[in-house]
Parts: C-alpha cells; structure tokens; sequence
C-alpha cells in the first residue's frame, strides 16, 4: 500500500505510541505457516524475524521498567477516518466518547458502557421482528437461522395468538423452520447447516424463501448471504431474500419488521397498473383481538362500498399479491406508529405508489372523514354517504345508551407506549368522561409534544410518569376510572387496560361498552382479596 | 408444528423449579419475555404488590427471569460491568437464590460470571451455569441444571432416614406438576413412604438439605433425571429406582410404578393396589353405566411426548381401550433404550409404521402431544381430538386438574378421551 508506513507514523504520532517495530511483507510466512511453524523457528536470521526479535525485547523491557509505558491518547471515529485517508487529524485526540483506562485502537466505535435503564433495553430483538414480518406471506418459508430455542419462541408466541383466536387452517407459526444451531457452531460456523435446511425445504417442494438470521449467526459471522446466492444461482426459479437482523445487534422488532417488508418489496412488479375499486393495506396488526374474525372490521369497510382488497401487505399475504401491489388504486397503513411510517415509506419508494396520509379509521371522526375521501376517489359519494350516515347513526344510538352509566365520570390516562390516543380521547368525550390526567411514559412515541398537544385541549399532561406517579395521582385525584396502556391493571380503583381497537366503529363501540360496564362491576373483584 | 424448546429452555424452567430459586437470563431482552411468561403459566409464584417490588433495573416490573439485556456493545466489549451492576439489586431479595443462564448468543462471548459473582462476594447467593444448553435437548438442560444447583448447594449428608423418599424427574412443564406430585405423594405414602423432597418440581434449598438422608429416590420420568440420579448415587450412596414400564402414565404403569418400588423398597404394595382397583372399577361403572358412551376402541392416535411418557401411553391406550397408534414420535433426549421398547412396542400391535411417520398426514381420532401442538392439529383438522400431554398450551388458563402421572392422571386422559365429540 502506497505511504503505508506514512499512515501508521501518522496514527502512533497521533495517539502518542512509539514504533516499535516495522516488520515487512515476505513470502517466509506463507512459508512458516505451511510448516506449522513461526518464523522465528524457521528463519531465525530473516528480516521479518529480526523484527518480531525487536517486539519480544521491547516487551520484556516493559515488563521489567514499568515507567516505559506510555498512556495512549485515544482517537475517535472521524479522526481515525482523517488518519486512514492521509490528513493530519484536527482537535484534540480522544474526544470525550471513550472511556478510560479501555483498549481505544482495536475497537471500531468508541466504548461506551451502557447502564442498565428501562430508557435504553431493548426488550425484543429484530429477528422476531422480521420472522414475525415474512411469516405474513402465505406461499413462503421462513428459515430462522439461529438455535433452536429462539424458533421455539417465535412460533410458540404466534401460535398463541392464533390458539387463542382459534381460526384457520393455515397457520403462520408453522411457516417457521429452524436451522437449529447448536454448540458446534461456534467452531465450524452455521453455514453448511442452513444451506443442508435450504436444500431440504426445495427438496420438499417449497417456492419462496426469507432466511433470517439470530444473533447467533451474527456474532459468529456467517455469511448467510453467500450461502443463500450459492443456491440462488442453481434455481433461479425460487425467490430467496436474506434478512440479516442478527438477533438484537441490529435493533429490536420494529427494525426487524421493517427489514422484512423491505425484503418483500424487492418482489414487486413495477409494469403493474392500479385497477379502480381497488385498495392496498399495510401493516395490519391484530396482536390482542379476540374471536375468529379478527380482521372483521377491516374488511367490512371496504366490503360495504364495494371496495375489493388487493394487498393486505405484511398482514396474511402471497408473494403474488405482493408483487401486484400496484393494482391498488389507493394504498392506506392500518397505523401510525413508527413502524407503520417507515414502512409506508418504504412501499412509496420501493413500489412507486403514493400511501394516504390518514390511516385506516377509528373512531366516528376518522369514519367520516374515511368516508368523504372513498366516495371523492372512487365516485362513489352517495353510497359512501348512505354507509357512513347508517354507521353514524348506530354510533350515536349506542352511545346514548351507555353514556348513562359514564357520564360524569373522571378519568386518568396512563400512556406509556402508545403514539394515538386520538381515538380515546373521542371516547371518552362522547361517553361524557373527563380526562383529568393524561401521564406519558418514558418509552413514548409522541405524535406531536404533549404540550402543543394535551395542553391545547385543556388535559392535564405529565411525562416519565411512573407507577409512583400514578398511584399518587389516584389518591390525590380521586379518579373514577384509570386507563392504561401497560397492562397494569390489579390497582385499588376501576382500571382497564386499552390497546387501538378495530377499525371503523365497532372497535370503539365495543371498547365503549366495557368502560360502561366497568362502572358497575366491584372495584376489586373477589379473588383478588386472596393474594 | 411446534418447533420443541431445547435445553436452554430446559435450564431456565429448572431453575424456577425451585421454590426460592430464580432464573438470571444474561442475554438480550428479546429471550426474556416467553420465558418469563411460560415459567409463569407453569410455576406462578406471583404476588400482591410484585409490579411495584420488582419495577427496578434488571426486572423492570416482571418478577420473573430478569435479565442483564445484552446489546449489541455487550457482545463486543463483554458485559462483565451488568453482571457486577446486578448482583447487589439481585441478591438482596430475601432467600431468594439467583442461577444465571446464558442466552445462545451470550454464550459465544464468554463472560466469566462465576467468577465475577465470586469477586462481588455473593457466592452463597448467586451461582450461574457455565454450560451454554443449546446443543442439549430440554430435558437433558433441565436435568443437568438441577445436578447443577444441588452440585452449588452441596448439601451434607448426616444419616439416613428409613422409609424415606426423594421424587426425581417430574419437570414442571408437565402440565399441573404440581397436582402430579400430590397424587404421586399420596401412592408413595400409601406404601409406607414418606417424601422428603421433589428436586426440580417444587422443591426449596431446605428441601435439598434434607433430601440427602432419604433412604432411595424414585424416578419418574428419566430424561429429567438421569444425571441428578446418578449424582445422588454417588455422592451421597443414595440408589434410585426406576421402573422399566416407563413414567406411571396410565392405570397399568401406576400399578407397575408403585409395584416396583413397594418390592425395591420392601414395603407392602396392597393399599395402593387397592385404591387402584378402587379407580379402575370406578371407570368401569361409569362407561357402562352411560347410555350414550362414545366408543373409542379402534380409535387411531397421534403420540408425541418423552419416550418415557409414551411408552406406558401408548400399551395402555391400546390394551385398556383398544385404540392404535398411527404417529408416535419421541421428543429429543430419550435414551435408545426406552426408543427400541416403544418400537418393539408397536411392532406387537402391527403399527410399526407409525414411529416418526408424520402426524399431520392423514386425519386421526386423537393426538396426544404437548398442549400447544395439540391444540393446532385439533385446529387445523388433522385430529379429532388434540390432548394436552407435555408443556401446556400457554393459549389457555385452566384450574381444573390435568396431570397426566399417577391416578389422577389417568382420570384426566379418561375424561379427554371420553369427551371427544
């Protein structure tokens, strides 16, 4: 390399280290290394063994007179940059991103020790996000590349939601395979059991695969992606997407999700022209919802105006469907947390089509404004009149009925993680309740700052509200009703806990009557009195 | 199907298997809240008051499986620092003993927390196992966890007491272990035995100490077992006495179970023989008794359970109901021994097709397999009937028993079976 030995005079003047040695580029290594032997042994009178003589005597000198040493002077990324391409480094080395007493000069960021605070864990990691995300697309397998545990969880988990739902013949927890990686890894690396997996699974018949890989893989460093090219190129056929979310490394299940949409989306057919009467969704997500018909609500709304879904993208799925993304005449997230968005966004580039800035409605302000939208891009203003006025009126007749029972009443809002509460706070208007506190989390994902927000509406607002805080609220504030969105909900006082409800009204409605029935139901029911 | 758990799955359960015993997951927090949940489900030790308590740094409001949450710096620099940072948070609750286990990919970094719990000078509280599990299956890591924690224990031995008991190899992912452990007290006692202790079902650092003096252990499902066994044996001349009809699953293998150790222990087996006939009538009465009975014989199953579990399972199903196996399929960790009597098992009822065949090929009456994979072959239509018989559906909370060892347990596989439309 020309200036080499420039550079590294360069580097030891910057961090203030001494040269010890300068040992130069010979084919005798090669030639040691062949023999099994160093080239100390083998050349003893060599060049490069005159060097490596220089190193040993330094560090016994060293070992014997301490005051040798030298404190090195730390150097952050941007200078390392500066030094690698030839410019002498400006301002002060070690700028105040390291630690001291830490090796500086081997590592590719500076250390930071991380404390252990509920601000900066991630509680997930960004292999279940993807798997969770390709597990949506119904004609393809995904290969978790990691141990077998980590499958386990992950299909155990999706499997839960779909016991309990009870629903369907094809399930996503069994669209999951696992390379189950065990010790041996760690010695041989992984890859020749995820290309034994892959071949297997073709062998099976499968079409489409997504590989994720763990962070098993990813501190090994396999290479998943040479692997998977290898077999690519021998069935050219079969769309193979490689997904490198190396468990936690790379982030948590937010960044993993949208890493598998991204994946998805390189199947997209960009010739594909939208088709009237035609919608796209994104993101649908029906974590917690009850009962066999989860989605009920979604399809009804477009059901009733006469609106065929086409892509239901990273809800249930085909990677046909996908890549006709662009029939959709009107693409809609389901919605707005930073998940949703990013992945908007990535449809918008990766698909070239727009994504409506509202998201799927809930709540009756939403449904009408959803309304008016369809029936102006569809030419279907009558019907979608008629639909949203029936909706209206079934709405403002059932809230009639329950605001008796909630009217009145007093409310504080915990909200820890939830980016909209929009919906809630409509609620709880129309039923009658007044929102006496709204106290937000650390963890929160604001929509807009609470103060433009909450203080604007006259709420009452508190961030990095803790469970101290609340309780002290609750005694304080004497409130009749307290909502959560963390599931804490064994509290002294009328507590329910909310997540966003199904789309349309009826989500509402529903979540609407349980906060009526709340009202009359024992504060503390009685097997808590046995704790 | 269900992708089974393996053994560092296995080594988290065997630590909260012990009353006062807590599992430390040094990993990232994305391998905590399964686990923190299945433990849960299948040993609640919640309290009053447990979110305020336990909402500090490592727990954050869950009490169950704190964990160091690697990152991606820990995997680079190591996480020695977290591990000296929670000691103190988590050795200052009570008798609580803490066991950490590493996350897969913890275990590739190689962080010595023995030796850092040694440094911060919380030995007698805090231990970890040093092993990474994942090459193991579960019951093998649930087994050698146990071995583990009595090996950190080091109970001393001061006698022995005659008529003494120790029960081995009963996971607490069997479902309702802990109504199995009544049920398998009560025969024990019936013989004249009395328990001191079930390491790795319920079982406290007191009960250890104690569990040093009994007289035998009794096993009842080997792959949970075998090295704990075998390290009483030799450490503390304490012999272990298994049953060659496997775990006691089902009328025949209880009698059988009971039977073998009444003999090995010489004690008399007649008043749980009795109670046992007193079961089997009653069953009796109450088929023929019942007009409308459904009619199981010649009832085709699904099997996927511990080897040890489906060997009486399957001989019991078929001579007690005349039902036969169309899938059997053992989970990983049962020894080639209990695998070639299964097979020769079903080799006797002409079903020897149906070791390892899939379970999903064609529709049976019933599938027996852990609660999860039990419940999807119901949902997706490839059975009749799925019956929980391993780690339970964490889908659902139940309260009625459904143990599936002793007599309860075949109670519990009667009423299943006889419910099947």
């Amino acid at each position: 390399m020309e200036n080499e030995y420039d550079i590294v005079e360069r580097f030891a003047d910057a961090v203030g280290l001494p040269i010890v040695a300068r040992i130069p580029r010979s084919e005798l290594f090669a030639r040691a290394e062949s023999e099994g032997r160093t080239i100390a042994e083998l050349f003893p009178g060599s060049d490069a063994a005159k060097e490596f003589e220089k190193v040993a005597t330094h560090v016994l000198s060293i070992k014997k007179n301490r005051s040798e040493l030298r404190e090195s002077r730390p150097l952050n990324d941007e200078q390392m940059g500066m030094i690698a391409k030839g410019e002498r480094i400006t301002g002060e080395p070690g700028a105040d991103d390291t630690e001291k007493g830490t090796c500086r000069v081997c590592m590719r960021k500076p250390l930071v020790r991380k404390a252990t605070t509920e601000n900066r864990i991630l509680s997930s990691c960004a292999t279940a996000g993807a798997v969770y995300g390709c597990l949506s697309v119904s004609d393809a397998v995904t290969i978790l590349h990691g141990p077998r545990s980590c499958a386990h969880i992950m299909s155990a988990l999706k499997g839960i939601a779909e016991v309990k739902r009870g629903y369907g013949t094809d399930l996503q927890s069994v669209r999951i395979h696992s390379t189950e990686m065990d010790d041996t890894v760690s010695v041989f690396g992984g890859a020749g059991t995820l290309e034994q997996r892959i071949r297997d699974l073709i062998l099976e018949g499968r079409k489409n695969f997504f590989i994720v890989t763990s962070c098993v893989s990813g501190i090994i460093g396999d290479n998943a992606i040479d692997v998977v090219n290898a077999i690519s190129n021998e069935h050219p056929e079969i769309y193979f997407r490689v997904i490198e979310a190396d468990g936690n490394i790379t982030g948590d299940m937010g960044t993993g999700y949208v890493a598998s949409a991204d994946a998805m989306l390189d199947a997209v057919d960009g010739s594909v022209s939208p088709e009237d009467m035609t919608v796209n969704t994104i993101a649908e997500r029906y974590l917690f919802r009850r009962g066999r018909d989860p989605d009920g609500g979604t399809r009804a709304l477009f059901s009733a105006l006469g609106i065929r879904m086409n892509c239901r993208f990273m809800y249930e799925t085909t990677l046909e469907s996908i890549k006709n993304i662009r029939l959709g005449k009107m693409t809609f997230a389901a919605g707005d947390d930073a998940e949703s968005k990013r992945i908007s966004r990535l449809v918008e580039s990766k698909a070239g089509i727009s994504v409506e800035k509202g998201t799927l409605p809930v709540g009756l302000k939403g449904y009408k404004a959803f309304h008016k939208k369809m029936g102006e891009a569809f030419g279907i203003g009558d019907v979608a009149e008629e639909v949203c006025l029936r909706g209206e009126r079934r709405y403002l007749s059932e809230i009639g009925r329950l605001r008796k029972r909630t009217e009145g009443k007093r409310a504080i809002i915990e909200d820890r993680f939830t980016a909209d509460i929009d919906w809630l706070l409509e609620l709880l208007s129309d039923l009658g309740i007044e929102v006496i506190k709204i106290g937000m989390g650390p963890r929160h994902e604001w929509k807009e700052h609470p103060e433009s927000r909450y203080g604007e509406m006259g709420i009452p607002f508190a961030e990095n509200y803790s469970i101290g805080d609340l309780n002290s609220d609750i005694r304080e504030l004497e409130p009749d009703l307290v909502l959560t969105d963390s599931g804490l909900t064994s509290l002294d006082v009328r507590a329910t806990g909310y997540i966003r409800p199904d789309v349309g009204i009826e989500g509402v409605l529903e979540f609407g009557r349980r906060l009526a029935n709340l009202m009359s139901v024992p504060v503390i029911e009685g097997w808590r009195r046995y704790a | 199907m269900t992708i089974y758990p393996d053994g560092f799955t296995g080594a988290l359960m065997a630590v909260e298997s012990f009353e006062d015993g807590r599992a430390v997951l040094h990993g990232p927090g994305g391998c905590r809240g399964y686990h923190s949940y299945a433990i849960s489900r299948c040993y609640s030790k919640a309290r009053q008051g447990d979110y305020e308590k336990y909402s500090v740094p490592y727990f954050f409001g869950q009490p169950r499986v704190p964990c160091t949450y690697m990152d991606e710096d820990d995997y680079i620099h190591g996480s020695d620092h977290k591990i000296k940072e929670s000691l103190p948070i988590l050795c200052s609750d009570g008798d609580v003993f803490n066991v950490f286990i590493r996350s897969p990919g913890a275990a590739l970094i190689g962080d010595n927390i023995t030796d850092a719990i040694e440094r911060a000078g919380f030995s007698d509280k805090a231990m970890a196992v040093e092993e990474s599990l994942i090459s193991q299956p579960f019951s093998s890591g649930y087994d050698h966890t146990v071995r583990t924690i009595l090996k950190w224990m080091r109970p001393e031995k001061r006698g022995t007491l005659p008529g003494t008991v120790n029960i081995l190899g009963l996971p607490i992912s069997s479902n309702d272990w802990e109504d199995a452990l009544e049920d398998l007290k009560h025969l024990l006692e019936l013989i004249g035995l009395r328990v001191l202790s079930s390491p790795g079902a319920g079982c406290s650092r007191r009960d250890v100490s104690e569990s040093v003096a009994a007289e035998f252990n009794v096993i009842v499902s080997s792959e949970y077992c075998a090295r704990t066994a075998k390290f009483y044996e030799e450490e503390y001349g304490i012999p272990a006495i298994s049953c060659d009809s496997g775990s006691p699953v089902g009328f025949d293998a209880v009698e059988e179970w009971i039977k073998t150790i009444a003999s090995e222990t010489g004690k008399s087996a007649d008043r749980a023989e009795e109670l046992i006939r007193d079961r089997r009538e009653r069953v009796f009465r109450r088929i023929k008794g019942c007009l409308y009975t459904n009619k199981v014989k010649c009832n085709d199953f699904v099997a996927m359970a511990d080897g040890s579990v489906l060997l009486p399972l399957i001989g019991w199903l078929y001579d007690y109901l005349g039902m036969i196996p169309e899938s059997v399929t053992p989970d990983p960790g049962g020894d080639e021994e209990t695998a070639v009597r299964i097979r020769s098992l079903l080799r006797s009822m002409g079903a020897e097709d149906a070791w390892r065949s899939d379970p999903a090929s064609r529709k049976t009456d019933f599938a027996f397999a852990d609660g999860h994979t039990a419940e999807m072959l119901e949902m997706t239509g490839s059975c009749f009937k799925g019956i929980d018989i391993g780690y339970p559906s964490l889908a659902r909370t139940r309260f009625l028993p459904r143990p599936i060892y002793g007599l309860s347990g075949a109670m519990y596989l009667l009423d299943e079976i006889f419910s099947k439309e």
